[in-house]
């Protein structure tokens, strides 16, 4: 086995939103599903949560993906944190309208009156804890005009539990909850991710038992165990390289895995 | 760039570290069950120590010192109420008395000696016999008559007295175990009159000792020995069977062999 194949394995795992490297797993398939059908109701606005990690954002990039072919979708991956920058893009990119100078809400409501679509636009809102409570109350305006769709996503964290809060409870009409996977999700998301860059060998080396153990470190986060192997693979690579007796290539060794884990943090050494 | 040395290096100290859990765990598992362990091999060793003391109960307490000043008192008032009742005879008779009762206190130190009392009597008197006989004729002329009916006296007065005191040592220590109700007593009449060949008497005394504490072992020997000397063999071979089935005494096996074999009449 070559280093190559090592290095080409640890590309596969660079933390990058990329709907090529999406992964069909069932139940992320029947989340996505009802994820699709919910934008096609006249729903006012969908939630999409979830804990750091968990594929909110590659959901979002793949519901764009989509959906843009035949509705008209825009996706903003940041947070435009600024209240008129954000209506100036949006009146921008969903109705073609260069304003100048300050734009405010009232005046992006006028702009949305006079421009009357068929098809209701549809926005897709990545991070959007980050917004401000004031803008957030604005948006929340704009859905219920029902002359723009918003579908945001959200971190749902400990300290802040914003589905909780009054303004989303009582206006979002769907709210998708994303999890960590479970043990043999994350093996098969390991080894179909691996043999969709072909990287079969690599894939072959992960046992069940390897698997737990890379799961038990990650807690089936998908970004945490994104970062693992790709470590993981940063780590045999350079084993090929200057040490190769020292590695087995038929099986991950647990020891690269712990290894792996204390180079990503995972593992407080 | 990996530092691969590095990381190797930290992966070692993140492995002992995360042995320690387990090293304590294993280690607080083993003084755990070693304290365990002890705690039961001590108190089986008390149970049976305690199983051994209470079969020894009766040999210990033939030699309790406590005991033996009492009887050594016991004896010392029998010798004062002798010498009371002796008042006629004379005053030098009375000194020699005192020293003939000393073999009487002799046999209650060596009471574990089985020998029969009278065998040493005997000897004492064959000595005293062999006094005057060692003194030539001619001294004994020379000594008055008088004292040669006094060394009679003394002789004959040696007998009775000697008789008297172990029958009386018996009755006193009869009363005091009236008193008491002290096994320790009962077995040492028992083992009194076992000597003095009242065998019945040795049988009762022996049974009530039995009655009062069935653990003594001595007692129980006695018991047996005193049937065998009543011709009740069958009936001591029987209870000594019973006796060792629930005792395992090697005593009471080695008697029962004993008597088995006719050694014991």
């Amino acid at each position: 086995m070559s280093s190559n194949i090592f290095i080409n394995s640890k590309n596969v795992f660079l933390d990058t939103v990329d709907v090529k490297s999406y992964v069909q797993l069932d139940r992320v398939s029947t989340i996505y599903q009802s994820l699709k059908d919910s934008v096609n109701k006249p729903l006012k606005m969908i939630l999409l949560y979830g804990k750091p990690g968990t594929g909110k954002s590659m959901f979002l990039t793949k519901l764009y993906n989509d959906l843009s072919s035949s509705k008209i979708v825009h996706l903003y991956h940041t947070p435009i944190l600024d209240d008129s920058e954000f209506f100036k893009k949006i009146a921008h990119d969903l109705f073609n309208v260069n304003y100048q100078g300050e734009l405010n809400f009232t005046q992006f409501m006028k702009i949305l009156e006079e421009h009357i679509i068929d098809d209701i636009p549809i926005v897709l809102l990545d991070e959007a804890q980050l917004y401000s409570n004031t803008l957030m109350e604005k948006i929340r305006l704009l859905s219920d005009t029902r002359k723009v769709k918003f579908v945001i996503t959200l971190h749902k964290t400990e300290k802040e539990d914003l589905i909780a809060k009054e303004h989303f409870k009582t206006r979002i009409w769907e709210s998708i909850e994303l999890e960590n996977a479970s043990n043999t999700e994350l093996k098969i998301y390991i080894q179909k991710k691996l043999m969709k860059s072909n990287c079969f060998d690599s894939a072959n080396m992960f046992s069940t038992k390897s698997v737990n153990l890379i799961h038990r470190l990650s807690k089936g986060n998908y970004r945490d165990t994104n970062k693992l192997l790709y470590t993981l693979f940063d780590i045999y690579s350079n084993y090929m390289l200057n040490n190769p007796s020292k590695i087995n290539t038929s099986q991950v060794s647990n020891k690269i895995i712990e290894m792996s884990a204390i180079q990503t943090g995972l593992i407080h050494a | 760039m990996l530092n691969l040395h590095e990381l190797e290096s930290r992966w070692v100290r993140y492995k002992l570290k995360s042995l320690i859990p387990s090293l304590i765990l294993v280690l607080i598992i083993i003084i755990v069950s070693y304290i365990l362990l002890n705690s039961y091999f001590i108190y089986n060793n008390s149970v049976q120590e305690e199983l051994i003391s209470k079969q020894e109960l009766p040999q210990k307490e033939k030699f309790i010192p406590k005991q033996d000043v009492i009887v050594a008192k016991i004896i010392e008032e029998i010798i004062l109420e002798e010498n009371k009742d002796d008042q006629n005879v004379s005053t030098k008779l009375i000194a020699q008395t005192n020293i003939v009762l000393e073999p009487s206190l002799d046999f209650i130190k060596h009471i574990q000696i089985n020998s029969p009392h009278y065998y040493i009597n005997k000897e004492f008197q064959d000595d005293k016999k062999k006094v005057p006989t060692k003194k030539s004729p001619k001294k004994v002329k020379k000594v008055a008559i008088a004292e040669a009916i006094k060394v009679e006296i003394v002789e004959a007065s040696l007998v009775n007295i000697k008789r008297k005191n172990e029958q009386n040592d018996i009755h006193h220590v009869i009363k005091r175990f009236k008193k008491t109700n002290n096994p320790a007593l009962s077995l040492f009449i028992a083992k009194k009159y076992y000597q003095l060949k009242n065998y019945k008497q040795a049988y009762n005394y022996a049974l009530i000792t039995n009655e009062i504490n069935n653990e003594i072992e001595e007692s129980w020997i006695l018991f047996a020995k005193s049937l065998v000397k009543l011709s009740k063999t069958d009936k001591a071979i029987k209870m000594l069977q019973k006796y060792i089935d629930n005792s395992h005494s090697q005593r009471a096996k080695t008697l029962l062999d004993t008597i088995k074999s006719g050694k014991l009449k």
